[in-house]
């Protein structure tokens, strides 16, 4: 990918009903200006820590990898589709004495702690296995050489030892509402069930704050980058569309037992763009009026900006688009994907002739 | 002499000079570090390719405050884990940011060809760009032009960048910072914001002088106490 750049670009419009999912000490939903007004906000670092347990649930069947205390089963199992005639107990030994060579702790064939291998180090280590490689530092360069995906995509910091930072190949932009937004407060009392009768009192009270929003979310990959990262084209395809999954499918859990606020986005748009990732925040500037709902002018004004920015950028290589309204409408250039999945599917189709097998030099 | 004017606008950006551990503090305008940091990425450059970044130092630097922005603190937390799973401890980490504010910063120097390399890094970049923290990206509209002026002349003649319901709140004196060699015998504030090392091991920053300088925008649609001219009563309501 000789000076080949590639960026995946996501936008939602989703709406929240009253909720609060991302407070700050105070116990208020954060917020921020814009455009000289107040909008609602949920902060980067809360979007991706719902987004990274979403990884963390749904990664191995995804077939990116795993986070796992069965690491030597995980092993053992690659090492018998190599070597069909090694009996499971056999197979199960060489795991762990090919990690424990690597010098990751084992107890009773599990590991001591979580521990995430991605499917091409645990390839490599069942292949070195079947091998009899025994040249530690060769079976550790197999753990460091490549970060598990979500250490890639999200990045790490490790305060004690800096050689294993890691630069994210992703970008979460902070979620900000579409509109201008006021902060509310809902009273509650708590009746005691066994007060006497002349009892007038409730048995506590106090108060919770919400609001309620239509939020534009935004977020973006270095394709180029996260393959320089993982050296392995089938398992940057399977990471990116688990990445588009957990945008569109996570939320952040605060007060979510208080307000049941488990929606799904409006829209998505996902664009491939081989100049620049592009963020259409600006679009929301000018704060969205409306009387009849934020939803509908929302996911107008996002189109309509994914075309004025053409001024300063190229046109995506190619746009996937999801949207409960009605497609046609929608003057935009690109894909209009029945669901999810068909998304996927298209841009697994994409990305595979877009994506070099090899990391260029 | 070739110039490159950008616009850093969008809900939040964050320029801290001066942050350590816990508290996250930005200054009021960016910094040349960060921006510098901006173009290294956009080139591709990696951490700890000091040489490299150092010499992005040489270029003429100066920011012009369009739209000043509003202090925002956002409360933030960071767990820290045992191998066990088992939380050893919990960071309070708060982070400052300028919420709503638009700046110009112009970049120029003598060699063009320099600059016209960052032009085509900044508009097709390696690393994504981002306004000091990783989660503030760059709006669609950050590239404005090149000109052949200098900084200082490209900032002086820009018009003003702001918001129509800020230009209504605000004077048309505009303030700028520019590197200090660049104008003789203003104000000059020593600012810990020279570029040495982005190393994840050994981040650096050495001293630059920076001078503030006043301009006045020329904008037609303004009297000269700042005032508009034309008298729009639904404006005023937001209508």
């Amino acid at each position: 990918m000789t000076n080949q750049h590639l960026f995946l670009d996501i936008h939602a419009i989703q709406t929240l009903p009253p909720s609060n999912i991302n407070r700050d000490d105070t116990g208020s939903p954060k917020t921020a200006q814009y455009g000289g007004v107040r909008r609602a906000r949920v902060s980067s670092q809360s979007w991706k820590k719902a987004m990274r347990e979403y990884f963390h649930k749904n990664s191995a069947q995804s077939n990116v990898g795993v986070r796992t205390l069965e690491i030597v089963r995980y092993i053992a199992d690659k090492i018998k589709s190599y070597d069909s005639s090694k009996e499971d107990s056999e197979a199960m030994e060489l795991a762990e004495k090919v990690l424990n060579e690597a010098k990751v702790k084992t107890k009773d064939q599990r590991a001591k702690a979580l521990f995430f291998l991605g499917n091409t180090q645990a390839e490599q280590l069942a292949q070195a296995a079947v091998n009899g490689e025994k040249d530690k530092k060769q079976l550790q360069e197999i753990l460091r050489d490549k970060p598990a995906v979500d250490i890639a995509l999200f990045g790490r910091m490790v305060a004690d030892d800096p050689s294993l930072n890691e630069d994210a190949s992703s970008q979460v932009a902070h979620a900000i509402s579409t509109h201008a937004v006021q902060t509310e407060f809902d009273f509650y009392t708590a009746v005691d069930d066994l007060a006497p009768e002349d009892n007038a009192g409730a048995g506590m009270l106090g108060t919770l704050e919400f609001n309620s929003s239509t939020l534009y979310r935004y977020a973006n990959v270095a394709v180029h980058e996260l393959l320089r990262q993982l050296n392995n084209k089938e398992t940057v395809i399977n990471t990116l569309r688990l990445f588009i999954e957990a945008f569109s499918n996570s939320i952040p859990t605060g007060k979510v037992n208080s307000y049941a606020n488990q929606t799904l986005p409006q829209a998505i748009v996902v664009n491939l763009r081989t100049d620049r990732p592009v963020n259409l925040v600006s679009a929301f500037e000018e704060p969205v009026k409306t009387s009849n709902g934020n939803v509908s002018s929302s996911i107008k004004k996002l189109f309509n900006e994914l075309r004025k920015v053409e001024k300063f950028v190229n046109e995506p290589e190619y746009t996937f688009y999801l949207t409960m309204e009605d497609g046609d409408n929608l003057d935009v250039d690109g894909v209009n994907e029945e669901n999810l999945k068909t998304l996927l599917e298209h841009f697994t189709e994409v990305t595979n002739n877009l994506i070099p097998a090899e990391v260029g030099e | 002499m070739k110039t490159l004017l950008l616009k850093f606008s969008g809900p939040l950006q964050s320029w801290g000079t001066s942050s350590h551990f816990e508290t996250r503090e930005t200054d009021r305008y960016p910094s040349k570090s960060a921006v510098i940091g901006m173009v290294a990425a956009s080139l591709g450059y990696r951490r700890h390719e000091d040489k490299k970044i150092q010499e992005l130092n040489d270029l003429d630097f100066g920011v012009r405050i369009d739209q000043a922005g509003e202090s925002l603190r956002d409360y933030h937390i960071a767990r820290k884990y045992k191998n066990n799973g088992d939380i050893e401890r919990t960071y309070v980490t708060d982070r400052y940011y300028l919420e709503d504010a638009i700046f110009i910063v112009a970049i120029g120097h003598e060699d063009e060809q320099f600059v016209e390399k960052i032009e085509q890094g900044l508009k097709e970049p390696y690393f994504q760009p981002f306004m000091g923290r990783r989660s503030l990206p760059l709006s669609a509209d950050f590239f404005i032009e090149s000109s052949k002026k200098d900084v200082v002349e490209s900032l002086q003649q820009l018009p003003w960048q702001a918001a129509k319901w800020y230009k209504k709140t605000s004077t048309n004196q505009l303030t700028a910072y520019v590197d200090s060699d660049l104008v003789l015998g203003e104000p000059t504030q020593m600012r810990q914001d020279r570029a040495k090392s982005f190393s994840q091991k050994n981040r650096s920053f050495g001293f630059r002088g920076e001078a503030q300088i006043k301009i006045e925008i020329q904008d037609k649609k303004l009297d000269k106490k700042g005032f508009l001219n034309e008298h729009d009563a639904f404006d005023a309501l937001g209508g």
